[in-house]
């Protein structure tokens, strides 16, 4: 009896303590919140108190760190908020910090399925397929009147089956062409290429070999490299991946960006290790005096501080436009998401993203500290003067024909197949088109194995 | 029959005291490794609401597609290469340690650095010291009038770039376990061989190697599972390019399951490696039963 009762007692002992050591990791991450620095009450109280949880950039949340590019703490905390506080007396607004980019994508989908997403999130514009095809988004049409959502530029509304499911908060672009002045003029140009043709030229003919090379571009099999060559892609105004999760860029558009970026790579005009090279990388080379045209994002305009040296000598240029298209740009990015189905909170989330994204006087603090652009027409390019001027125009020209990237369950992997095949294509591999073929046909596996659409 | 109740007891109390350790064990390895198992048999994604069983449609496809056998190639190569050279190089520095009469202490913290260097810092110092256009190694070739080498470019060295990091950050591992396997060997046994002029070649054959040789198998058999695991410095280095030409197993495995979102064919692969690694770590037990065996 003695020994059971023992037995027992240790038993209920070793539970109580896995489950003491469980509850202190874990638990509602919304509930613990509430009693914890980051809920802020914004005072005042009414018959339908409540509580929105909301998932910002750590910046944003209070007691996060100083912003990067100022300093200081950000804007939101000491003037955004406390004017949505101000409007929504009967909130407790509950914040927690945005995870980075591969590890948050799996994380969030799984609060989605396990219905713990906090009500309003910060989703990576491509994500949205995977979270408004399972119902973890709610349309913005729902909760937005629809003369603040027309607002919004069509690029920058993440679509998803008709309905937008996001707003990108801000954006940039990723690959616009900063060059040295004075390189250009060592050959006796003064303007930047205008066309593809000029610039692989133009790169050949700026290289010195062992000194530097004509263009510095990541290259690497990733998705930040893909965005990079979507400029060139989306000028000749096609779809890369189709709303059925269908690959289509196995096109002469891309056998031309593909074949050109291998005649670059065969004249040596770009470096070889292109191939493992990321943003830093390339942007490294042109900081360090060793390419004189850099494709980068044009979020790099603080060339004051980077290079100070030479920053009088950078000058901005759009990617020139494929044979008979357009120059266009590739742009997104984050964006603010409905990730509640509780209908009463809707017109406090309303005023949150209407300061955010959409009223100019408080967008304008938020893109002068983190120097993107706006997504909405009732911006005029004169207001954005947080950009050196020199750059401001030739960026914002470029805001009405950007494009983002598909909002399909595939696009990530369909990414990764794209700079495979350019790779392929680059190192002589396989031609243009086999390459192209090919990486649809990997696509088109991994969909099917997927069950996303097809 | 008062020390069989005794003993009895205690054996219930030891089997309470296991129970937190056990509840804690099954919670967190062997729950997720078998619902890892399940998965594998599953077209389980989290990008999409329904999934259901697949069979061995994710192992089947695993070992049929062309890219498998690159895959496979890289990760052999890596693993013998890494193995080899970190082994030799583990070996020689503790040989010669074990030979030095002042300094040895700072000489073996200094030569087992590499090893707590963090894998991020790691990471960047390599990819700054060996960038084909602005490294400081290629630098230092042209300033003696080499030619720079394509450590990242060429499809010929961009796995010994990647293998040299691991390489370098793991001989201070095997360097450490060989310097205490070479101290515990009893001194008279040289004494001996001295006396009956053997040469020093002859003791290290005879007398050493044998005496050390659990403990070489022991490193061996970790450095494989270590190596055969690897990721760290594959996907921080070079993100398994230039045309897959260093993806390795572990990195499939991270971009099936986590990139693409397919975690039932991510699974499949994480099988593969645990069949792998449970083979090793057979050997292993097999291995210290042995030793054990011998030394009674």
């Amino acid at each position: 009896m003695k020994k059971r009762l023992f037995l027992l007692i240790s038993l209920t002992l070793a539970l109580a303590l896995i489950a003491t050591a469980c509850g202190s990791g874990g638990g509602n991450a919304a509930s613990d919140a509430g009693a914890t620095d980051s809920g802020l009450t914004s005072g005042g109280a009414s018959d339908a108190e409540m509580t929105i949880s909301v998932m910002y950039y750590d910046t944003g949340v209070p007691g996060g760190p100083v912003h990067p590019n100022t300093g200081e703490p950000s804007v939101l905390l000491s003037k955004h908020y406390p004017e949505i506080f101000s409007r929504t007396p009967n909130v407790t607004w509950e914040f927690e910090a945005l995870q980075s980019a591969t590890e948050g994508y799996n994380s969030y989908l799984l609060r989605g399925a396990s219905g713990t997403l906090p009500d309003l999130s910060l989703l990576d514009g491509y994500w949205v397929a995977a979270f408004a095809s399972q119902n973890y988004t709610i349309p913005m049409e729902d909760v937005l009147p629809a003369d603040k959502l027309d607002l919004v530029y069509p690029a920058f509304r993440n679509m998803y089956d008709g309905k937008t499911h996001g707003i990108v908060m801000s954006t940039a672009f990723n690959g616009v062409l900063w060059y040295r002045e004075s390189h250009l003029a060592e050959l006796g140009l003064t303007m930047p290429p205008q066309s593809m043709e000029q610039l692989a030229d133009y790169a050949k003919q700026l290289t010195i070999p062992g000194e530097r090379y004509g263009l510095a571009m990541p290259m690497a099999k990733s998705e930040p490299t893909t965005v990079c060559l979507l400029g060139y892609y989306w000028g000749a105004q096609q779809p890369f991946v189709d709303s059925n999760n269908v690959a289509q860029f196995n096109n002469k558009t891309s056998i031309d960006l593909f074949n050109f970026l291998k005649t670059m790579y065969d004249d040596k005009s770009i470096p070889d290790e292109s191939l493992t090279m990321s943003y830093e990388d390339a942007e490294r080379m042109f900081t360090t005096g060793k390419a004189s045209i850099l494709q980068h994002g044009s979020w790099l305009t603080g060339w004051d501080v980077r290079t100070p040296d030479f920053a009088d000598d950078i000058m901005v240029s759009p990617l020139p436009a494929p044979a008979g298209g357009i120059s266009s740009q590739n742009a997104g990015g984050w964006g603010l998401s409905v990730t509640t189905k509780d209908t009463a909170k809707y017109p406090a989330i309303a005023e949150f993203i209407s300061v955010i994204i959409l009223e100019p006087e408080f967008v304008k603090l938020r893109l002068t500290e983190c120097g993107e652009l706006p997504v909405s027409s009732n911006f005029s390019p004169e207001d954005v003067d947080w950009i050196p001027e020199k750059y401001a125009k030739t960026i914002m020209d470029m805001l009405p024909d950007a494009n983002t990237r598909p909002i399909v369950e595939v696009y990530p992997d369909a990414s990764l197949e794209y700079c495979q095949a350019m790779q392929e294509v680059v190192m002589n591999v396989k031609d243009a088109e086999t390459a192209l073929d090919d990486a649809v046909d990997r696509v088109a596996e991994t969909a099917r194995e997927s069950g996303w659409g097809q | 029959m008062q020390t069989r109740s005794f003993n009895a007891r205690m054996q219930i109390i030891y089997f309470c005291m296991a129970i937190p350790a056990m509840l804690i064990i099954t919670i967190f390895i062997i729950f997720p490794v078998l619902y890892n198992f399940l998965i594998s048999f599953t077209n389980f994604t989290l990008r999409a609401k329904d999934s259901g069983f697949v069979g061995f449609q994710n192992y089947i496809r695993f070992f049929t597609r062309p890219e498998t056998l690159t895959v496979v190639k890289n990760t052999l190569h890596y693993m013998l290469g890494v193995i080899t050279v970190q082994f030799l190089l583990g070996f020689c520095s503790a040989l010669a340690l074990s030979y030095m009469k002042k300094g040895r202490a700072f000489a073996s913290a200094v030569l087992f650095m590499p090893w707590v260097v963090s894998q991020v810092m790691a990471v960047t110092a390599w990819r700054l010291l060996f960038n084909d256009s602005y490294g400081l190694v290629n630098y230092f070739f042209v300033y003696l009038g080499l030619e720079p080498v394509k450590w990242f470019s060429n499809l010929d060295t961009v796995m010994w770039t990647v293998m040299g990091l691991n390489m370098w950050a793991g001989y201070g591992f095997t360097m450490t376990i060989m310097l205490a396997a070479l101290k515990s060997v009893p001194i008279e046994l040289y004494e001996a061989a001295h006396v009956d002029g053997a040469s020093w070649f002859k003791r290290l054959f005879y007398i050493t190697l044998p005496m050390i040789v659990y403990s070489i198998a022991t490193n061996l058999i970790l450095i494989t599972i270590y190596t055969f695991n690897i990721f760290t410095y594959v996907f921080a280095l070079t993100g398994g390019g230039p045309l897959n030409r260093t993806e390795v197993i572990g990195l499939t495995m991270y971009n099936t399951a986590f990139v693409s979102g397919r975690m039932g064919a991510g699974a499949a692969i994480a099988i593969v490696m645990i069949a792998f690694n449970l083979i090793l770590a057979a050997i292993y037990m097999k291995m210290l039963k042995k030793a054990d065996n011998d030394a009674l």
